[in-house]
């Protein structure tokens, strides 16, 4: 796990001092300045949708407050760069609305392209973490305490920024550094909109220049970026249980009247829905639609399906496989070698998927020549990026099976493999299956590991979006976009149905 | 394994374990002849449900010998330290741990090998709690009494050596311990099976087993029948833990002891010179006495009988078991003594 970074930190250092020189031009800290500014304005951007978003779906007397509140977390099937793909396909040149308005002799439509772009695809597909934080937040607040507010005399505004903000604080906060921590490792939407960040100067850099110690040397920057979010999310998120009122008083609290503001939440509701969830999936259909008309959509889409499917159900075969030693090391013998084992597990969140690929080009060139674009390599880089998903899965599962039930094999005759196997092992299967499922299906969308270690040819669903993108080949990429929110769908279908059974 | 000749079905040599700074079990011997059923009592943490542990394997002792029916399954001293699935103790939980994905049978069954006999046995054990016909049931599909009765099957039916069970009531409501209890006692005597159980409830101790052993601190106290226990505790301690106890100065003259509240025998010889008199509350009685030297402070009716406390003028409050037709008000004014066929335990001052 750490040999990710051990590698870059090799090549960087190989760089020397011109990696160096590299970092201080005045290109490098644009990067750093639009990566910052293009993390800090999606998550303002995301509270200021999420926030009011939550409190019309929770607090509110807004007609159909339950459909809202399922179809504002839905846009979460729409990887970002599928949203990318859905705007530059909508507003881009050779676009959708540009056909349409071609015959009232509009040439061109205002770019798409850059920070707007980014910002816009990003923001639509990463507010529903705000949204669902504060969702629960909300939930968690004890009603008494702005009941108490009210009977002092404050009014329901006062009570409203005094009382019930302050203690939205941390789910606030939690949520925005969330998709900060995304926006920073995303690639796919930074890339199609043509956005100098990152991931995106990564990928150049790696693809244009003969040095990739300088590649190495700005991912090394990005993960200490991510690091520091994640720490100041840690902090957050301990604040957080600390904020969060007991077990006891549980009464639904009595929703807000929003009188003559009624329609206009209701609109609110329906243009984030509408923007985020409908346009995307409409433009895609469009493109369907037209592809087929032409002809040509369906040919060549399988072979890209079986390959994702083929080497993500190898990365969550293995993760399967790992995960269930790690995790039982980790809870049933919590020596501090085993929680470190288990920590490292988890440096896979603190990487984007950018800084994995690369690592693994330098490893596979270098040490490893012979598993270099093969589909094993590929198959590693999403392990290495998705095993804390199924240490999760399987841990939370194992947390559940009181080791008296070994202890109990033990007393009645069996050895602790023959205990393990026939009654811990059945008994951790579920969470081994739903943690795989997530680990297959986050990995069927992942792009930046396929673009960069995917044997020559190797095209899957996500590189046939991205290919299709920059090439405004729109009607090639509906299809494959299509089946990627279905397989979105599923991931989030499986982790809602893996908190159901924890609740 | 070095096999002896040993009468014991159990037997502890001085073992001792500690956690960090904490000394669980502290030097404890114990030996239980076959078919024995003790009673392992004592406050919680004092380390009862250790000692269980520590015989079956669970945990490893710092010193002494554990041997199960003749045969060496830890010692120190040599390095043996047999795993619990070779130590021929059947072990029952607090919580049960019925295997949740497995039926009555395969719960049953799973200590037995493989074969013809297997199903027999099941069934044989599932005769012995009374639960025929449930094989096919899930652990969740049963009440509490027969979720722990398959447990107790389960325990059965390899045949061990020992039965261990820890806080085995303790997950039941109170209308249906009395009636669980007696019937696993019946169950565990009709398979004649030497059985340890763990319970800090002094009732369910004295009420079930043959030989209660009392443990305090890691240290075991006493280990006696019942009434010997009752009547002839060996340590003031174990006088104030099992059942209630007054404590008065006093003086013993070899064959009775003389305190405040009168004279009374003697349960065993004691040298004569200064004692603290241990008096149960049916050792005493009360008199309606205007002049008397107490006064009633409290009250506890319980329909059999009733707990009266009075407290003396010397400071001293006791406890006196009355019959429940007698009535004696909050603060009236009334004399103690100690009843003339009282046998009382003394411990020297």
């Amino acid at each position: 796990m750490l040999l990710p970074v051990g590698y870059l930190a090799l090549r960087a250092v190989e760089g020397g001092a011109e990696a160096l020189e590299y970092l201080a031009r005045p290109r490098t800290l644009a990067i750093i300045a639009n990566s910052a500014v293009l993390a800090g304005s999606v998550a303002a951007a995301s509270t200021a949708i999420g926030v009011p978003l939550a409190w019309l779906t929770v607090r509110t007397d807004l007609p159909g407050r339950r459909f809202w509140g399922v179809a504002g977390a839905l846009p979460l099937v729409i990887p970002s760069y599928v949203s990318a793909f859905a705007l530059v396909a909508a507003l881009g040149p050779r676009g959708m609305v540009q056909g349409l308005l071609e015959p009232l002799g509009v040439a061109r439509l205002p770019s798409i392209y850059g920070f707007f772009g980014a910002w816009l695809a990003l923001t639509l597909s990463t507010y529903p973490y705000v949204f669902l934080s504060v969702r629960a937040g909300l939930k968690g607040i004890d009603p008494a305490l702005e009941e108490a507010s009210r009977s002092l005399g404050g009014s329901g505004w006062r009570t409203f920024w005094r009382v019930t903000l302050p203690q939205l604080r941390p789910s606030i906060v939690a949520g925005a550094l969330l998709v900060a921590l995304y926006t920073l490792s995303d690639f796919g939407a930074v890339s199609i909109m043509r956005h100098d960040v990152f991931t995106s100067a990564i990928y150049v850099q790696y693809t244009a220049s003969f040095n990739r110690g300088l590649a190495a040397a700005l991912a090394l920057v990005l993960v200490a970026l991510t690091l520091v979010v994640i720490w100041i999310e840690k902090r957050a998120e301990g604040r957080a249980r600390y904020y969060r009122c007991g077990v006891g008083a549980r009464r639904a609290p009595k929703p807000a009247r929003l009188g003559r503001w009624r329609l206009p939440a209701a609109l609110f509701c329906g243009g984030v829905t509408g923007l985020a969830l409908v346009a995307p999936l409409a433009v895609l259909a469009f493109w369907l639609a037209r592809g087929l008309a032409a002809g040509e959509v369906l040919r060549d889409v399988g072979g890209p399906a079986l390959r994702s499917i083929w080497v993500s159900g190898l990365a969550a075969g293995a993760a399967g496989l790992l995960a269930l030693p790690v995790a039982f090391l980790a809870v049933r013998y919590p020596s501090r070698l085993n929680a470190w084992l288990g920590r490292l597990t988890y440096v896979g969140y603190a990487l984007p998927g950018v800084v994995i690929a690369l690592a693994l080009v330098f490893f596979g060139v270098r040490v490893a020549p012979g598993l270099y674009q093969t589909v094993a390599m590929l198959a590693l880089a999403y392990v290495i990026r998705f095993l804390p998903q199924s240490v999760g899965s399987v841990r939370a599962s194992l947390l559940q099976v009181s080791p008296r039930l070994e202890e109990a094999a033990r007393s009645l005759g069996r050895g602790s493999l023959g205990a393990f196997v026939s009654i811990t092992a059945p008994l951790v299967r579920p969470g081994l299956v739903s943690g795989s499922a997530l680990v297959f299906l986050t990995a069927m969308k992942e792009l930046p590991p396929t673009l960069l270690l995917a044997p020559t040819g190797y095209d899957t669903l996500a590189t046939r979006i991205w290919s299709a993108t920059t090439e405004a080949f729109y009607a090639r990429g509906a299809l494959p976009a299509l089946l990627l929110v279905a397989v979105s769908a599923a991931a989030l279908g499986v982790m809602l149905a893996r908190a159901q059974d924890q609740r | 394994m070095d096999k002896m000749a040993s009468p014991y079905a159990l037997e502890c040599r001085a073992i001792s374990k500690r956690f960090g700074a904490v000394r669980a079990v502290e030097t404890l011997s114990l030996r239980l002849r076959p078919g024995a059923f003790l009673a392992l009592l004592g406050p919680s943490g004092c380390g009862k449900t250790t000692l269980l542990r520590l015989i079956a394997g669970f945990e490893m002792p710092d010193v002494g010998a554990i041997v199960v029916n003749g045969q060496a399954v830890f010692d120190a001293d040599s390095g043996l330290n047999l795993p619990p699935d070779r130590r021929r103790v059947g072990m029952v939980f607090q919580e049960y741990a019925l295997f949740p994905h497995m039926d009555v049978a395969a719960n049953v069954g799973y200590g037995l090998p493989r074969g013809n006999g297997r199903a027999r046995r099941v069934d044989e054990a599932l005769a012995l709690v009374g639960l025929e016909g449930l094989h096919r049931r899930m652990p969740h599909e049963l009440s509490g009494g027969q979720q722990q009765r398959v447990a107790l099957a389960r325990a059965l039916a390899p045949r061990p050596d020992v039965v261990l069970l820890d806080e085995p009531f303790s997950n039941l409501d109170a209308g249906l311990r009395a009636h669980v209890r007696a019937e696993v006692r019946d169950i565990l005597r009709a398979a004649r099976v030497t059985t340890v159980f763990v319970t800090h409830d002094q009732e369910e101790a004295l009420s079930l087993a043959d030989e209660v052993a009392v443990m305090m601190g890691g240290r075991l106290l006493q280990a006696a029948r019942p009434d010997a226990l009752y009547r002839q505790p060996a340590t003031r301690e174990v006088a104030a833990f099992v059942g209630e106890a007054n404590f008065l100065p006093g003086e013993a003259d070899g064959t009775r002891a003389i305190c405040a509240l009168g004279a009374a025998g003697l349960v065993a010889h004691t040298a004569p010179g200064p004692v603290e008199v241990v008096l149960r509350p049916e050792d005493l009685e009360l008199i309606a006495d205007g002049e008397g030297a107490g006064v009633v402070c409290a009250r506890e009716y319980f329909g059999h009988d009733q707990l009266v406390s009075v407290r003396l003028d010397d400071g001293a409050r006791v406890w006196v078991r009355l019959g429940p037709s007698e009535a004696f008000a909050v603060g009236a004014r009334v004399g103690v003594r100690v009843r003339e066929s009282a046998q009382v335990q003394v411990f020297p001052r």
